[in-house]
């Protein structure tokens, strides 16, 4: 098929060897790229049970057959492994230009299996692999690793790269790449440090073979001009994602006191507009993007002075609201933090804000942090905890399994604000006032994330206090917004812009020369969904509804302040919710994939090991 | 027409360059683009572009004549380039491109498209007569 | 009296017929929070609006041929 390069690059760091073979034509077909190849090479070839951080799972990096390609938004990279954070099915998202540089090189998906004896990084230049030594770049900050391997290898190299806590394995680690982007979540950095990987240098100078070069042109001019032709087109990048931070204070649903309320008062003095007047010096894009949302500033006051790419919405809503930070200087400096020391910055915040509350009750102790505190809206307390957590020291070891571990360690009720679901921190919208949004979290496949279905707006149109509905929306939207991932292709010209989804069947058909209606595209999309959750069924045992569940904060108490005063919802709604999503998807009240629904998605290889958890779950 | 980089503008999108390739060669590639961008991180924290200025310098190296002005742009022809690169390293803004699989080096034409295409106004048409395209 | 209508992002779904480029035709005075109750949108998915590229309240009273910009809230993240 073409758009893809056409080559699986796989590593071996134990015996530091590697092949490269053909991308089979029935992957490409049935599973598009980026997030497709990576749920079905991570079901393939990671044994069931294996331990996330140990030498037997695997990383699969993987661009898609859109990526690189003259087109609105075309850098996106997946990266996937079964997750240290949860144990189930983990994949994280990051943009910049190493997906582009990959499909250069020749790659349509890097394998990286085994580990390493000692540190290394893996060196691709076309078709030179070197599995390199990285003495000097180990316990480097992710950002101060890059600047040196750009230093050493040249500019034209793209470079992804693990802080500290991902060498610690620190459970939250994530994989830093163009000085301020991440694939952060579900710990995919912490893979990277069980293998002594400390980095991924790429450099590629081949053309991506095009069906139709003509065509591509031709409709890659329309979708940009389509882009600029947008209603307020101009107005959308001063401020980027952080652009939301008011309206979303003005909804009751932004993080504040570790999720205890949604509404924080001193939203106006770190959101979007600050971010403009005190820190911007440039607006700083990923390839082929027409509205760039990263914002690269300089926050510089008497006590820090530094260069940081952001902060951006989760960023301002994680650690800004979340741990109450009162300045936006503060939140881009703990933003810096957390980017040079390899923390993702919406766990960082979560379980920062998490140990902030467990100090305010008396879980924790001064005595126990030698003379420490840890107080909200305190940014030396945020920075001291950060530098425990990402080096394993003290309180900060158990911290770095994050929220779900350190709450079960120290129990005395801190389950009940440990704000997590399968194990993955919740990032930047609360859901007590926003059902779609809520069940959005509870059924995404890599834990609590917002971006598989972002129903929020849905919520505020179609009714907050509404439950029916809500389930249909959601499985729609998480067909939708993973698309792009399977294509590698940033969705915010969709989002933000309003640029036309029709747009993507036809400029898929000038660069791959095949022909898939938008409905194909979406059964794809449904294919990987099940994939993933077969995934979870196959790794956790006893895996079912019980883990679809928020935490109790959020079915038992009442939002305290702000605009959503009063609001929750009760377990009875929790469970109307997910019976009613169970069933559109085609799953049992359990939550588990039905026979009929694996087959008509061709997934009948998973039906043998789902089935036997089927039988062990909840009667359906 | 007068190709004008404004740097400040840049967000490093590489448009231009995937553009220039296509339009050029019929191949997606930026690395065979006749302009140059380069990230400054982490600080100063901007991007900075070279482009060719259309300056005419290349034309008195060239041993073969390969370099010719046309409708006010030295345009090179890469039939009669014989690579030997006088014309690469003879430029003042280090604007040429060399590409492995190129036995010439890569030269802006001053066609323009880029101009049109940038999101950024990062390039822009010192006669100002080349916009963004628009609806 | 003619008011021309854009809508910029993801809410342009929830505007009559999916369009993010409307032209309303309205007798008398109306604010900007009843135009949009009118066209069936709920108020609060409107993150900021434009009359003839000038930041506005809800509340502003619009006239015969404004062009009025709504944002979507970016989905941020």
């Amino acid at each position: 098929m073409y758009g893809h390069a056409g080559n699986i690059l796989r590593v071996n760091l134990t015996d530091g060897t590697h092949s490269i073979t053909p991308l089979p034509e029935d992957l490409a077909r049935e599973y598009l790229g980026g997030r497709g190849f990576v749920a079905k090479l991570l079901w393939d070839e990671v044994s069931s049970g294996v331990d996330p951080l140990g030498p037997d799972n695997k990383i699969v990096a993987a661009p898609g057959p859109l990526t690189g390609v003259f087109l609105p938004g075309s850098g996106k990279l997946h990266f996937g492994a079964k997750s240290p954070a949860t144990g189930g099915y983990g994949d994280s998202n990051v943009g910049g230009h190493i997906s582009p540089e990959i499909k250069f090189a020749g790659y349509d998906a890097i394998i990286i299996e085994g580990k390493a004896d000692k540190p290394v990084y893996l060196f691709i230049e076309n078709d030179t692999i070197e599995v390199r030594d990285a003495e000097k770049y180990w316990g480097k900050g992710a950002i101060e690793s890059e600047t040196m391997l750009k230093h050493d290898l040249g500019e034209e190299f793209q470079i992804a790269t693990i802080g500290p806590a991902g060498e610690n394995m620190v459970y939250f680690a994530c994989i830093s790449h163009d000085f301020g982007r991440q694939a952060g979540r579900t710990g995919v950095g912490a893979v990277m440090g069980s293998k002594n990987l400390k980095a991924i240098a790429v450099r590629g100078t081949k053309s991506i073979p095009l069906a139709n070069p003509d065509a591509v042109l031709e409709v890659g001019k329309a979708m940009f001009e389509g882009c600029f032709s947008k209603p307020g087109f101009e107005e959308w990048t001063p401020q980027g994602t952080a652009g939301v931070t008011d309206w979303v204070n003005e909804v009751g649903a932004f993080p504040t006191h570790n999720f205890m309320t949604s509404y924080f008062p001193k939203h106006s003095q770190i959101n979007g507009e600050q971010i403009v007047n005190k820190l911007k010096i440039t607006d700083k894009g990923c390839y082929s993007c027409p509205i760039p949302c990263g914002k690269y500033g300089r926050a510089k006051t008497p006590k820090y002075d530094v260069y940081v790419e952001g902060p951006e919405y989760e960023t301002v809503a994680l650690i800004g609201g979340n741990t109450e930070m009162e300045t936006i200087e503060d939140v881009a400096y703990a933003n810096y933090v957390c980017d040079e020391l390899g923390l993702d910055s919406i766990s960082g915040g979560n379980v920062v804000g998490f140990a902030m509350e467990c100090y305010e009750n008396g879980v924790i102790t001064k005595e126990q942090l030698d003379g420490q505190e840890l107080r909200f809206g305190s940014v030396h307390d945020f920075v001291w905890l950060c530098n425990q957590i990402a080096t394993r020291q003290g309180i900060g070891d158990a911290l770095a399994n994050g929220v779900r571990y350190a709450s079960e360690k120290w129990g005395k009720g801190t389950e009940r604000y440990a704000i997590q679901v399968k194990g993955l921190e919740w990032s930047g919208y609360e859901g007590r006032y926003a059902p779609a949004m809520m069940l959005s979290y509870m059924t995404c496949d890599v834990g609590a994330h917002h971006n598989r279905s972002w129903a929020i707006t849905y919520d505020v149109q179609a009714g907050r206090e509404q439950l029916e509905g809500k389930a249909a929306k959601v499985i729609e939207l998480q067909h939708v917004r993973p698309m792009f991932d399977l294509l590698c292709l940033c969705r915010l010209q969709w989002v933000e812009l309003g640029f036309e989804l029709d747009w993507y069947p036809k400029v898929f058909q000038a660069v791959t020369g095949e022909e898939y209606t938008w409905d194909d595209l979406m059964k794809v999309s449904e294919r990987v969904w099940n994939l993933t959750r077969s995934f979870w069924v196959r790794e956790i045992p006893g895996f079912g509804r019980s883990m679809d569940y928020p935490p109790a904060r959020f079915s038992e108490e009442p939002i305290p302040t702000g605009p959503a005063e009063g609001k929750y919802i009760p377990m009875e709604g929790l469970d109307q919710l997910l019976d009613d999503y169970y069933r559109l998807r085609g799953w049992d009240l359990n939550g588990i994939p039905s026979t009929d629904k694996l087959e008509q998605l061709n997934l009948g290889f998973a039906e043998k090991v789902v089935a036997e958890r089927r039988s062990k779950g909840v009667a359906n | 027409m007068r190709l004008q980089a404004i740097s400040s503008n840049c967000s490093g999108c590489k448009v231009c360059q995937m553009l220039c390739s296509l339009v050029h060669f019929k191949e997606n590639n930026p690395k065979k683009a006749a302009l140059k961008i380069a990230g400054r991180f982490p600080a100063p924290g901007d991007y900075e572009l070279t482009v060719c200025t259309q300056c005419g310098v290349c034309v008195d190296v060239c041993p073969t004549g390969a370099i010719q002005e046309k409708d006010g742009a030295y345009v090179l022809n890469r039939e009669e380039c014989i690579g030997c690169q006088a014309c690469v390293e003879a430029c003042p803004e280090n604007a040429f491109v060399v590409h492995a699989d190129e036995t010439a080096p890569i030269k802006c034409d001053a066609c323009g498209e880029c101009i049109k295409y940038c999101p950024r106004g990062a390039l822009v048409d010192a006669d100002g007569v080349l916009q963004r395209v628009a609806k | 009296m003619p008011i021309s209508v854009l809508v910029r992002g993801h809410t342009a779904s929830y505007f009559p017929e999916g369009k993010d480029e409307l032209e309303v035709v309205w007798s008398g005075p109306i604010t900007v929070r009843q135009l949009l109750a009118d066209l069936g949108v709920d108020s609060l998915l409107v993150m900021r609006v434009n009359v003839n590229g000038m930041k506005v309240t809800k509340e502003h009273i619009l006239a015969d041929g404004d062009e009025v910009l709504f944002f979507s809230p970016p989905a941020g993240g």
